[in-house]
C-alpha cells in the first residue's frame, strides 16, 4: 500500500512538473504571479510564500527566448556582416 | 545570474561597443557571470543584465551587455536594441546613467565611429581599450592619454578574460560623476556627409594619438590565403566536419560503454534492494531505462560540442561563413544565414533567434523555415542509438563506418534545407541576393578555460535536462504504461493492456505505412516535447515489454533483435526531417509574431518526414526481401 501511495505521489508531481514546463512561458508567468500573490494576500505559511517568489522567479528567468532552450549556451551564434552596397 | 542582486537605486550601465570587441567578456569579468563568448560578432542578439559593487565606493551598479552595434544607425534587428536602450526608447526601460564603450583595441579604425556617435549624446561615458595586451604584444601603437584628451572622455586600458583586468576600468567608474536619470535623448540619424566627416574625425584622433598599425603575421596571412581558397577552403571545411562526426563515434566508445555499464549496474543494484512492486517497476523500468538511455549519450554530445567550441574560440566560423556564401547564394539565401543556420545544429531555438541578424525580412523568413532541417544535439542520441543498433561497428578503408553513416545523415539534413530554401526562394520568399561583407577576427588558440567552461556548461544543462523534463517525462510515460493493470487470463507484457499501449496502437494506424510499430509510434509523442526523450520512451516501453531474460538486456540489442533493418532506416530518414519540439514552433511564432508560420513549418516538415520515410521504407523492403 505505501509503495502505491509513494509512486502515486512522484507520478502526480511529474504530471503536474511536465504541465507547467511545457506552458507557454507568458502564461507560466501570469500563473506563478497569480500564485505568488495569492500566497502573499493569504498570509500563507513563510515556505509558501518563499516557493511562490522561486516560482516567479524562474517563470521569469525562462521568458527571454534562448534561455527556453537547454543549448543555448553552448550554440555558436551569428557574426555581425555589413552589405558591400 | 551572479554577482549581488542589484537594487532599485543601482546605477545603470551599459556595455557599448562594435561585435566582437570582447563586452561580453567583461561583462562576464564584471559581474561573475558566465555568458556565452566566442571569437567572432554578433554573439549577443539581446540585452542582458547583471549587477556588480564598486571595490572602493561601494556603490552598487547594474550592468546591461548590449548587442554590438556599428554605428547608432541600425541595420539589423539586434543593432536596433542597442539604439532603442541606449535613448531610453525601451518600453518601462529608461536610458542608462553611464556607458562604457568597449572598443578592441587591435581595431580602432572600425571602433572609434560608435565611440564618437555615442559621445554625442552626452551621457557620462569611459572608454575601455579591451585586449590591450593583445595590442602590446602585436606591436600596435597608441598614445592612451592623447587619445584621451582627443575624445574628451576617460581611457583606460583592459583586458577582459584576465584577472584583474577589469581594475583600471573600476576606479575611472567610480571617478565619474553621478548624474540625475535623463530624458529621452533627442537623436538623428547621420547623414551620408555626417558618416563621412565622423570618419574623417577618426582618422584625425587616430593621427594625432600616435596610432599605429603593425603588418600583419605573414604565417598568419599563409594560413587564410589557404583556408579561404576557393578549391582548398571547402575542401579543408568538409574534411573538418567529417572529422568531427568521425570523433564523435570513434572517441565516444569507451566512455558511453562505461556510462552504459554504470546505469545497468545502478538499474541491477535497486532491483535487487527494492522488494518487487510499483516502485521497483518505476525506478528501474521508468528512471533507470528511460533517463538513463538519454544519459547514455552524453559522451558523444560532449566531444561534438568540445568541437564546436574549439571552432569558435579559433576564430574560423566567420571564414566558412565566407566559404559557403557562394553555395547559399546559389538557393537564394544570403550568407548571413550561415551562422543563424550552424547555430541550429546546437538548437534551432538559438539559431532562429539568431536570425535576427539577417535585415532583409524574406531572407529571415526562409532562414527560420529551414532551420529546424539542420540537425540539432537532441537528434544525436536518436541517430546513434539506431546507427549503434543496425551499422556494424567497422571500418572502410580509414574511416568508421557508423560515423560515415552519421555524417551522411547531417548532409541529408543540410541538402533538405538548401533544397527547401531554394523552393522557398522561387516562390513566397522571393527576393534579391545581398552580397555578404563579412569582419574577420583574428585566429587564435582556443583559451583552455573558456573551453573548460563551455564543456562544464553543456554537461550541466544536459544533466539538468535529463534529470527535469525527460525525468518527468519518463515518470509520466511509465504510469501510462504500467496502468491500467492487465486482465485477469492476459498472456503479453502488461503494456500492451495499458494506456500507452492503446495509445501506441492508434497512432500504429497512421505510422505501419512507414514501418514503425506501435512502440516507435508511442515514442513519438513525447518527442515532441524534447527530441532526445524519444530515445528514453523506448527505453521504458521496451523495458516494460520485455520478459524473461530480456529484461536484462539493454536497449540497443533490444530493438535490433526487433525492428527489420527497413524499419531503422525509415526512422532514421524520419527524424532527418521530423517537426521540431514544441518550443521551436514557440520560439517561431513569437519571432515572426504569427501562427501562419510555426503551422506552417510543422505542416511541411511533417509531410517531408512521412514522405521520405515511407519512400526509404518501401524501397528498403523491396531491396532487403
Amino acid at each position: 500500500m505505501w509503495q502505491a501511495v509513494v509512486v502515486g505521489l512522484i507520478v502526480l508531481a511529474a504530471a503536474i512538473y511536465v504541465a507547467w514546463a511545457l506552458l507557454p512561458a507568458a502564461l507560466r508567468l501570469r500563473l506563478a504571479r497569480h500564485l505568488a500573490a495569492t500566497a502573499r494576500r493569504a498570509g500563507g505559511p513563510t515556505w509558501l510564500v518563499r516557493f511562490a517568489d522561486a516560482t516567479e522567479g524562474s517563470a521569469l528567468r525562462r521568458l527571454g527566448g534562448c534561455s527556453d532552450c537547454s543549448a543555448v549556451q553552448a550554440a555558436p551564434t551569428p557574426p555581425k556582416s555589413r552589405d558591400k552596397t | 545570474m551572479s554577482g549581488p542582486a542589484p537594487a532599485l537605486d543601482a546605477l545603470r550601465l551599459a556595455l557599448v561597443g562594435v561585435p566582437n570587441c570582447g563586452k561580453t567578456a567583461l561583462f562576464n569579468r564584471l559581474t561573475g557571470s558566465r555568458q556565452k563568448v566566442a571569437n567572432y560578432a554578433g554573439v549577443t542578439v539581446e540585452r542582458k543584465e547583471g549587477s556588480f559593487v564598486g571595490p572602493s565606493r561601494g556603490e552598487r551598479y547594474r550592468l546591461l551587455d548590449l548587442p554590438g552595434a556599428y554605428s547608432l544607425t541600425p541595420t539589423t534587428l539586434d543593432e536596433a536594441i542597442t539604439r532603442d536602450c541606449l535613448l531610453g526608447r525601451l518600453a518601462g526601460e529608461s536610458a542608462p546613467e553611464r556607458v562604457i564603450c568597449v572598443v578592441d583595441a587591435t581595431n580602432l579604425r572600425l571602433n572609434l565611429r560608435l565611440v564618437l556617435e555615442l559621445r554625442d549624446l552626452g551621457v557620462p561615458m569611459i572608454v575601455a581599450l579591451n585586449m590591450s595586451d593583445l595590442a602590446h604584444s602585436r606591436g600596435f601603437g597608441l598614445d592612451r592619454e592623447r587619445l584621451e584628451r582627443e575624445l574628451g572622455v576617460p581611457v583606460v586600458e583592459t583586458v577582459a578574460i584576465r584577472d584583474g583586468g577589469e581594475r583600471a576600468l573600476l576606479e575611472r567608474l567610480e571617478s565619474l560623476p553621478t548624474l540625475a536619470p535623463r530624458p529621452p535623448t533627442e537623436w538623428r540619424e547621420s547623414s551620408f556627409e555626417q558618416i563621412q566627416q565622423t570618419q574623417r574625425e577618426v582618422r584625425r584622433i587616430l593621427h594625432a594619438a600616435g596610432y599605429r598599425e603593425p603588418a600583419r603575421n605573414r604565417s598568419l596571412q599563409r594560413v587564410d590565403g589557404l583556408v579561404m581558397h576557393p578549391i582548398a577552403g571547402p575542401l579543408i571545411l568538409a574534411a573538418l566536419l567529417f572529422f568531427v562526426f568521425q570523433a564523435v563515434f570513434s572517441w565516444a566508445a569507451v566512455p558511453m560503454e562505461l556510462v552504459d555499464a554504470g546505469v545497468n549496474w545502478l538499474g541491477a543494484q535497486l532491483h535487487a534492494a527494492l522488494p518487487s512492486g510499483l516502485l521497483n517497476s518505476l525506478l528501474v523500468d521508468g528512471v533507470i531505462a528511460g533517463a538513463g538511455s538519454v544519459l547514455v549519450f552524453l559522451p558523444q554530445i560532449m566531444i561534438l560540442f568540445f568541437f564546436i567550441l574549439v571552432l569558435e574560440d579559433s576564430g574560423y566560423l566567420p571564414r566558412a561563413a565566407y566559404l559557403l556564401d557562394r553555395m547559399m547564394g546559389s538557393v537564394g539565401l544570403s550568407g548571413r544565414a550561415f551562422i543563424p543556420l550552424l547555430s541550429s545544429f546546437a538548437c534551432a531555438v538559438p539559431g532562429i533567434m539568431a536570425t535576427r541578424t539577417i535585415p532583409n525580412v524574406r531572407d529571415r523568413l526562409a532562414t527560420i523555415m529551414i532551420a529546424p532541417l539542420m540537425t540539432c544535439s537532441a537528434r544525436l542520441p536518436v541517430y546513434a542509438l539506431i546507427i549503434a543498433a543496425f551499422i556494424p561497428r567497422q571500418r572502410v578503408g580509414a574511416f568508421n563506418l557508423q560515423g560515415l553513416v552519421l555524417f551522411t545523415l547531417y548532409v541529408a539534413g543540410i541538402v533538405s534545407a538548401m533544397a527547401v530554401a531554394y523552393a522557398l526562394k522561387r516562390t513566397a520568399l522571393r527576393s534579391t541576393y545581398h552580397p555578404l561583407l563579412l569582419e574577420l577576427p583574428e585566429y587564435r588558440w582556443p583559451d583552455p578555460r573558456n573551453l573548460m567552461l563551455g564543456l562544464w556548461e553543456r554537461l550541466k544543462i544536459f544533466l539538468q535536462r535529463v534529470g527535469t523534463i525527460i525525468l518527468a517525462l519518463m515518470i509520466v510515460l511509465w504510469f501510462l504504461s504500467s496502468f491500467p493493470a492487465p486482465p485477469d487470463g492476459a498472456t503479453g507484457p502488461a503494456i500492451q493492456y495499458s494506456f500507452a499501449g492503446s495509445i501506441g496502437r492508434a497512432l500504429e494506424h497512421v505510422f505501419a505505412p512507414i514501418g514503425f510499430n506501435w512502440q516507435i509510434s508511442l515514442a513519438l509523442v513525447p518527442g515532441l516535447a524534447a527530441r532526445e526523450v524519444a530515445v528514453g520512451a523506448l527505453g521504458t516501453v521496451y523495458s516494460l515489454s520485455a520478459t524473461g531474460d530480456d529484461v536484462a538486456a539493454t536497449l540497443v540489442p533490444m530493438i535490433a533483435g526487433t525492428w527489420s533493418l527497413a524499419t531503422a532506416l525509415s526512422l532514421l530518414a524520419w527524424y532527418v526531417f521530423a517537426p521540431q519540439c514544441l518550443s521551436t514552433l514557440v520560439v517561431v511564432k513569437r519571432e515572426t509574431n504569427s501562427w501562419r508560420y510555426p503551422l506552417l513549418m510543422a505542416g511541411y516538415l511533417f509531410a517531408l518526414a512521412y514522405v521520405a520515410a515511407f519512400i526509404t521504407y518501401r524501397v528498403a523492403s523491396a531491396v532487403l526481401s
